[in-house]
């Protein structure tokens, strides 16, 4: 496989050189930007300029991207798989834009790795394949010849090459057991850090989390401890953020209805209320998938969802499905099924995509549409213009 | 500081960096084999080339296939046929270490498992505690797969580092050990002497360190000293399968159960991952466990030969040794009970797991008989006496009767004995009396009484216990060509 790399700046600052050595059958990597000669001898890269990476055969690539910026790139190349690399916001970037467009990065990608733990946990709740560059384990799992060179693995190098190497199989020969593998990791090192810690309710918050994601109902047992602890330092406002999180794990492992309860124990604005309302009717009439799924959505667990949702086919699934496909990034799909339902789409989500797709005026068009009569346009242009300036930003680093 | 010191320093620099870059050669004449265990195919394509490169010339590596769908053919492949590596393909049913350690031949052997990299120098350093302390027998590496004071858990990213840090280390601590209770790492070297009197792995154990440890306690029984190196780290690779979360907990439980019981350790929490029972549980002897191919499904059975007529005749004595070789039955522990006033021939050669009591006199001899069954525990206890032939499958006859059957106690019946009928063997107080060489009894119970057949002979009979289910078989065994 060849691989292709587009970088958040110069390949001096590029923060992901051992996962390029470690990369598995590695028959060759481009670098979009600036190498010297002996940069590109010593690691085995070949230097691209950012305005040749469309000569390459992109049938042939898998683009490693770890900038959002990129991402008109990404969506024109059609390279044969992409791996998104999702970092924190950079101090001199727009904070909104860059997590909106990570956000449509993370979606379109095959693969997305992450050295934050934080956008780990929020991608995990998004969508399948996330990986966590980072760990706590000291030891080896696992052992590569590169050339002459023997590298010794950790756990999450390892995850690397297995989740790489799964892109080109087909998973019904080699399912993903990396992501259980790596949730059971975490999930294993804050259960050991809830002894070692028993009074810090985040570290019992996370061990909880880890434990849901694995469909695991000891996560209820953890939470508990979590929301004693909070309640006991007066942490008063805990009751979206730790008791509503008792009905997701109720809703995956235990009884829906007193799922639904604890939902509505913590419904105070109207919206909420709402939503409760609607759940409990949804209970009464026996439609136990739209409740599971609108629960995991009000938790934020929109992968979860989407699951549940896309195997229905009721309306009322489907307009479901397209609020977790808008809160996923997935707007493609969410506008496809939008024109099937109601025959129109939203402005803004059709102008992203078309400037995303370099259709800069049909953008226009759709955000002056979208905006209506009360030059509410100017906010999407402005975003227009941070987002090209942005690239421009982009394009000057990786050149040097 | 002396000159005397100066230049013993001295010369343990220059022997240490002569070690270091492989000039010397390894502190065994015959070399040294390693047994390594596959089961990690990224592992092993990665450990043999590296246990080949820094464990000196005379090494040969015995690779053994611990799993039936390791890709052993695929690995071997990568290795030319000049490469001291045997490959031994899995076998069901056999405990493939025990297999592979039957056949060494070095003084000293390594059992490792394909998940251990080791760097230059890790080998002979190993080797030196044994000549340092004679008693040193097993020694191992620190490594992150010992438990206790061995356990060791570094990081390295690249095999480089771990060379080096494993340098420094040897360059610092060169020749010291410490004297450990108990090992249950990926890595050990210990004596082929060792091996051949304490047997192998109990895999009744079923969890790879209780199996070490287990092994290390019985070296202990017999007063090996068990070492642990300062100077030498081997980097294990750790597996991410044990995540999964199909992990098989039950039947490591179960592993810790027998070993509770095998060592008298009470389970517990308070016990948990305890390994050392206390000293005096220490000295109740252990059964060795058979190298080689085991026939997993047959009783260990104990053979006690007896000598009951002078018998000076090489050729005689020969004859017998050859008739018990060709036994079909292979389980077995031979216990030679020898009275040197009747049994005149010189010592024959006996294999490792089988005893001689040598006495000198009946009564001496009388009394070794009476107690030897007591000594080694087994399934199944069998008398020989020297002045029968016994037929090939006499052994595997009696087994199947006591394994199949309900009896306690088995005779096996001559064809004069059948003709005349057993109940002439009974005495004049109507008790039951049996000739002891035909006799085999379930380990575990206490057959009887044993006594002379008349007052001037040394021919034995039993007294079988009233309570004793007794059965009996036909036995085609010959009792005169010994004789002739």
């Amino acid at each position: 496989m060849k691989y292709l790399i587009l970088s958040g700046g110069s390949w001096e600052d590029y923060e992901y050189k051992r996962l390029l050595e470690l990369l598995p059958n590695r028959e060759g990597v481009c670098f979009a930007g600036r190498m010297t000669s002996e940069q590109q001898t010593n690691n085995q890269i070949r230097a691209v300029a950012a305005a040749d990476i469309y000569s390459l055969n992109m049938k042939q690539y898998t683009i490693l991207v770890s900038s959002p910026y990129w991402l008109t790139e990404v969506l024109s190349l059609q390279a044969a798989y992409v791996v998104a690399l999702l970092e924190r916001c950079p101090e001199e970037e727009k904070k909104w834009l860059w997590d909106k467009y990570s956000g449509l990065l993370g979606a379109k990608a095959d693969l997305v790795a992450t050295r934050s733990e934080r956008i780990y946990l929020e991608q995990s709740l998004r969508r399948e394949g996330v990986l966590y560059l980072g760990g706590d384990q000291q030891e080896s799992y696992g052992a590569t010849f590169q050339g002459d060179r023997l590298y010794f693995l950790t756990d999450y190098e390892v995850l690397w090459r297995k989740a790489i190497v799964n892109l080109w199989q087909d998973s019904t020969i080699s399912p993903a057991n990396w992501v259980t593998i790596q949730l059971e990791l975490r999930a294993d090192y804050y259960i050991s850090m809830c002894a070692k810690l028993p009074s810090q309710p985040v570290v019992h918050y996370l061990a909880a989390s880890y434990l849901y994601l694995l469909g695991d109902p000891v996560a209820n047992r953890y939470l508990t401890q979590s929301f004693e602890l909070m309640v006991l330092y007066e942490y008063l406002d805990c009751l979206h953020s730790h008791f509503r999180f008792f009905s997701a794990i109720e809703g995956k492992t235990g009884d829906l209805e007193t799922a639904v309860q604890q939902y509505t124990i913590t419904a105070f604005t109207a919206e909420e209320k709402r939503d409760a309302e609607r759940l409990r009717g949804w209970l009464h009439s026996g439609q136990y998938e739209l409740v599971r799924a609108e629960l995991f959505r009000l938790n934020e667990d929109e992968a979860a969802a989407v699951r549940i949702l896309s195997s229905l086919t009721t309306s009322e699934a489907k307009l479901l499905l397209i609020q977790n496909y808008i809160r996923t990034f997935q707007w493609e799909k969410a506008l496809e099924l939008q024109q099937d339902l109601e025959g129109s789409v939203d402005g803004v989500i059709e102008g992203t995509i078309h400037l995303l797709h370099g259709r800069r005026h049909e953008a226009i068009r759709s955000f002056l549409n979208a905006a209506g009569q009360d030059n509410q346009a100017w906010p999407l242009l402005s975003e227009m213009a941070d987002l090209e300036e942005a690239v421009k930003r982009l394009k000057r680093r990786v050149e040097g | 500081m002396s000159h005397e010191s100066l230049n013993m320093e001295r010369l343990a620099g220059r022997y240490g960096f002569l070690e270091r870059v492989g000039l010397l050669p390894l502190p065994s004449e015959d070399g040294i084999s390693i047994v390594v265990e596959l089961s990690r195919m990224e592992c092993a394509r990665v450990c043999l080339p590296l246990l080949l490169r820094h464990s000196g010339v005379a090494v040969r590596i015995i690779a053994v296939s611990m799993t039936p769908d390791f890709p052993m053919e695929v690995l071997a492949r990568q290795f030319s046929p000049e490469e001291p590596v045997l490959f031994l393909p899995y076998e069901k049913e056999e405990y493939m270490p025990n297999l592979a350690l039957a056949h060494i031949e070095t003084t000293f052997a390594v059992l490792l498992e394909d998940s251990i990299m080791v760097s230059p120098g890790w080998l002979s350093e190993l080797m030196w505690a044994s000549f340092d302390d004679a008693s040193v027998r097993v020694i191992a590496p620190r490594s992150s797969t010992e438990r206790g004071e061995g356990k060791k858990r570094l990081h390295f990213g690249t095999h480089h580092e771990l060379a080096e840090h494993v340098s420094y280390s040897l360059g610092r601590y060169q020749g010291e050990w410490r004297e450990v209770e108990v090992l249950t790492g990926s890595c050990l070297l210990f004596t082929k002497e060792l091996i051949q009197r304490i047997g192998g792995f109990d895999t009744s154990l079923q969890a790879r360190h209780l199996m070490i440890a287990d092994w290390c306690l019985r070296a202990r029984q017999i007063g090996a000293k068990l070492a642990l190196s300062e100077a030498v780290y081997v980097h294990a690779i750790q597996s991410l399968d044990r995540y999964l979360r199909t992990k098989d907990e039950s039947k490591q439980t179960n592993g810790w159960q027998t070993y509770y019981k095998k060592w008298a350790l009470e389970s517990g929490i308070e016990n948990e991952g305890l390994l050392v029972p206390p000293t005096e549980f220490l000295k109740f002897p252990q059964p060795v466990i058979p190298l080689g191919r085991i026939p997993l499904a047959s009783p260990l059975v104990t053979a006690i030969v007896y000598c009951d007529e002078a018998w000076d005749c090489d050729e005689l004595k020969e004859q017998w040794i050859a008739a018990r070789e060709q036994q079909s039955y292979k389980y077995i522990r031979w216990i030679w009970i020898r009275d040197t006033l009747l049994d005149a021939a010189p010592e024959f050669p006996v294999s490792e797991h089988d005893v001689v009591i040598t006495v000198h006199g009946e009564d001496g001899w009388l009394r070794a008989l009476k107690n030897a069954s007591a000594l080694y525990e087994s399934d199944i206890i069998l008398y020989l006496s020297t002045s029968i032939q016994y037929e090939k499958h006499y052994i595997e006859r009696v087994v199947k009767a006591i394994t199949q059957g309900s009896a306690d106690l088995i005779v096996s019946l001559s064809t004069e004995m059948e003709e005349a009928g057993v109940h002439l063997l009974a005495g004049g107080d109507s008790a039951l009396t049996l000739p002891l060489e035909r006799i085999a009894y379930k380990g575990g119970i206490v057959p009887g009484m044993i006594s002379n057949r008349k007052l001037t002979s040394r021919q034995l009979l039993l007294h079988p216990n009233a309570s004793l289910v007794i059965g009996y078989i036909g036995d085609l065994s010959d009792s005169k060509e010994a004789h002739p």
